[in-house]
Order: C-alpha cells, then sequence, then structure tokens
C-alpha cells in the first residue's frame, strides 16, 4: 500500500507498505477479525451457535455466558457476575476492549435500563437521519402512510437523484429493527428502490414525519413475565389488487416482548 | 429536547490538514499503526502494483448528542464503497437483530444483568494471510494480485 500523504517517510518515498495486519477498506479484512475472535473464544471453552455464528455461549458448572458480537461491539451476559467481569478482563487484555458497562448504547439503540425491565428506542438515531435529511422542522404526523393509497411503479415523474432515495431507504429499514410498526410502510417504498419516483419520495416523506411521531416508542421487555414463545400471524387474502397476491405477516414474542415479525407480498 | 450539535467532516485530507483537531487524530492513528505492527516498509516488487489509501474523518457522539471524539482512519482503497454496499451491510444487520433481541429478552425475564464493550482500532486485530491456489501464503501488495479474488 501507498505511503499516506504527510505521513510519508521523507529519506524513502518510493517505498510502499506491505501490511502484517488488516485495515479498512480491504474486502478480507471484516472476515479477518471475526475468525480472530470467534477462535480464541472458542479456545476459552465458547460454543458458536448454529442459528447465528455471531452469538457464544459458554456453560461452566451451574453457570452460562452468553455474547453477541458484531464487529467492534459486544454484548456479554448471563447468570454468574463474577463469571461475567473474569471474561471482560481477559478481553480487555487481549484485544484492547473497553469495557462500556451496562448497557446502554449498541447499535444506535438506547438501551434504557432498570434492574426489571428495558426498553429499546432509536431516538437519536432518527433525529440525527431527520436533520441529515433537512426535515427537523416538519410537522409530525400521526400514520405513516395514507390508507389504501396505490403506489405505482409507473406513475410521476422519476428522479434524477436516485442515491438519496437509496440512501434513506437504507435509514429506514435500520428504523424498522426496533419498530414493528414500519416494516410494512417501509417494504411499500423499499419496493421502487431501482427506478425512484416523485410519489414514492413523497410516500417516504410522509414516514419520516410518522418517526418523528412515534420518537419515544420503541420495544419493552420486563422481568414479571414467563419465557414463553407466542405466535401471531394474519393474511388479507388478495389484498393487492393490481397483482392479485395476498399479503402475510407474522410476529413472535419472547417473554414480555416481540422479538421477530415479518410481512410478505406471497 | 435533545439538541444535535452538527459538526462538518472532512470530506478529504486537503479539508482536514492543518486543522489541530483532525491533524491530532491522524497523529493518533498513525502511531497506533505503528504500534500495532501493522505494516513495514519495503521496496515495491516488480511485479505487484501497489493500492492508494485514504483518510476518513468522523466525529462521534455521544448518546445525548454532544461531541465525543475525532476519528481519523486510513482507508484502504480496496474497493469504492457504494450505497449499494452500505445497504447490504444495513441489510445483514437488520438480521442480526434478531439474536440481540432475544438474547436481551432472555436476559432480562432470568435477572441477568446486561454488560457491552467495545474494540478500539478493531481491524488491526486481525492477522492478513490469504492462501492462493498453491496453498502458499502471497503477500499482500495491491488489488490486482490473486488473493483478491476472495
Amino acid at each position: 500500500m501507498e505511503q499516506p500523504p504527510s505521513y510519508m517517510d521523507q529519506t524513502r518515498p518510493n517505498l510502499v507498505y506491505r501490511l502484517k495486519k488488516t485495515l479498512y477498506g480491504f474486502k478480507q479484512t471484516p472476515r479477518a477479525w471475526s475468525d480472530k475472535i470467534g477462535q480464541y473464544l472458542v479456545t476459552s471453552g465458547f460454543q458458536t451457535s448454529n442459528a447465528d455464528f455471531s452469538l457464544y455461549v459458554k456453560k461452566i458448572d451451574h453457570g452460562i455466558v452468553v455474547i453477541v458480537i458484531y464487529v467492534d461491539d459486544l454484548i456479554i451476559t448471563g447468570n454468574s457476575d463474577a463469571k461475567i467481569s473474569d471474561l471482560k478482563k481477559l478481553l480487555k487484555q487481549k484485544f484492547e476492549m473497553k469495557d462500556l458497562g451496562k448497557l446502554h448504547y449498541f447499535l444506535d439503540i438506547e438501551e434504557i435500563q432498570s434492574p426489571k425491565r428495558i426498553w429499546l428506542l432509536q431516538r437519536q438515531y432518527a433525529l440525527n437521519k431527520l436533520s441529515e435529511y433537512g426535515m427537523t422542522n416538519y410537522k409530525p404526523i400521526s400514520i405513516p402512510l395514507e390508507q389504501n393509497m396505490k403506489l405505482n411503479a409507473n406513475e410521476g415523474d422519476l428522479m434524477e437523484d436516485t442515491t438519496m432515495y437509496r440512501r434513506i431507504v437504507g435509514s429506514l429499514i435500520y428504523m424498522t429493527i426496533i419498530r414493528p410498526n414500519l416494516n410494512y410502510v417501509v417494504g411499500v417504498v423499499n419496493q421502487f428502490m431501482q427506478r425512484p419516483r416523485k410519489p414514492h419520495l413523497d410516500a417516504m416523506r410522509c414516514i419520516l414525519k410518522y418517526i418523528k411521531h412515534i420518537l419515544q416508542c420503541g420495544i419493552y421487555y420486563e422481568a414479571k413475565s414467563q419465557l414463553q414463545v407466542h405466535e401471531y400471524t394474519n393474511a388479507d387474502w388478495v389484498g393487492n389488487v393490481s397483482h392479485r397476491r395476498t399479503t402475510k405477516g407474522f410476529m413472535f414474542s419472547f417473554g414480555s416482548g416481540v422479538v421477530s415479525w415479518s410481512n410478505k407480498k406471497q | 429536547m435533545v439538541k444535535v450539535i452538527q459538526e462538518v467532516e472532512p470530506t478529504c485530507f486537503e479539508q482536514a490538514v492543518g486543522n489541530l483537531k483532525w491533524d491530532n487524530a491522524m497523529d493518533e492513528k498513525m502511531v497506533a499503526l505503528d504500534a500495532n505492527a501493522t505494516w513495514e516498509l519495503v521496496t515495491l516488487p516488480k511485479d505487484k502494483k501497489s493500492i492508494g489509501c485514504k483518510w476518513v474523518y468522523k466525529v462521534k457522539h455521544n448518546v445525548n448528542g454532544s461531541m465525543s471524539r475525532y476519528k481519523a482512519k486510513l482507508v484502504a482503497k480496496g474497493y469504492a464503497q457504494t450505497y449499494g454496499i452500505d445497504y447490504e451491510e444495513t441489510y445483514n444487520l437488520v438480521a442480526k437483530m434478531i439474536t440481540v433481541r432475544i438474547v436481551i429478552a432472555m436476559a432480562i425475564t432470568k435477572g441477568w444483568s446486561l454488560h457491552q464493550m467495545d474494540v478500539k482500532n478493531v481491524f488491526l486485530h486481525g492477522d492478513l494471510q490469504e492462501r492462493n491456489v498453491h496453498g502458499t501464503t502471497t503477500k499482500l501488495y495491491g488489488p490486482n494480485t490473486s488473493q483478491f479474488g476472495l
């Protein structure tokens, strides 16, 4: 790799760096890190989950320690506080990790904790996005999309700048991670990603105004409930008249709150 | 209501250089890279091409919107980052969130405490060793060499 500007070795400007460790930007970089931490955890007695390779579990006597890794962020939990702090010490030494204490801000989600409950919010992320898109002063509205609004792939003026549309859809998708109520409407604007038109942008603005209305809403889990899984499901039996398709949806709750949801056109 | 302070992030080296906060951020990063034995200076072999790099600047915010630190990242021009790729990443993240929500729901119900950690300079920890078809280790100089197929 070339030497970065202003940090050239003055006496040897023609030399290049041969990399021994990875840097941001190389395609193989993220994998190199997750391989390394994964190997370390496995040699320390953790098992990778078959369902999700970012989930590691270790059972010790009657104890259990659970780790979720998302690139450089980790969640650690388990029934033994002593085991958790031992693990934290090890990770700090081995990987220069920083202990951020109780879970409070993970992947742009605010976690507001008290002993028996936790509240997941995405207020700050939403505010940042609204200001990025110049919508801070827009009036909030209480519904995300007008009922029976028909958005069509071929009607309305084509947008010249499609990157902005795609960017907003990207952040809207990210905002569905703790807002099941946005799932359907974000799916609608997502369909027009390839060739967005003016009416689609208007619909997207509506969703952003609605997000302003529900800034304080998020998912709430509390301790009093039983750890049971419940499923709810429904279908609209050919609700989409033009395609003659049915939209199906489901929602799973685990303990006191919802953990998984989806809706799909047939 | 939380006030969001928007600090302008430089988009290129020319905009950042000469500004004390960003100069410090870059110095700090170079020190970390050297200390980590990330690289060594060598003469470029004749049959290899070198790859460019650039600085990326980021203002890190706290939860309440206040500024926490100025970060400079040195990024290899391994690929041009496109919205397609950013979007892909967001999408993978959505899938992962099910795991995060289940772990949180379970921990709260069981009365377990939840903690978080993060890694500084995360990507510097990965050792760079890709193997080519013959099973021998190749060294990374540039994008047009065999190891970039992966």
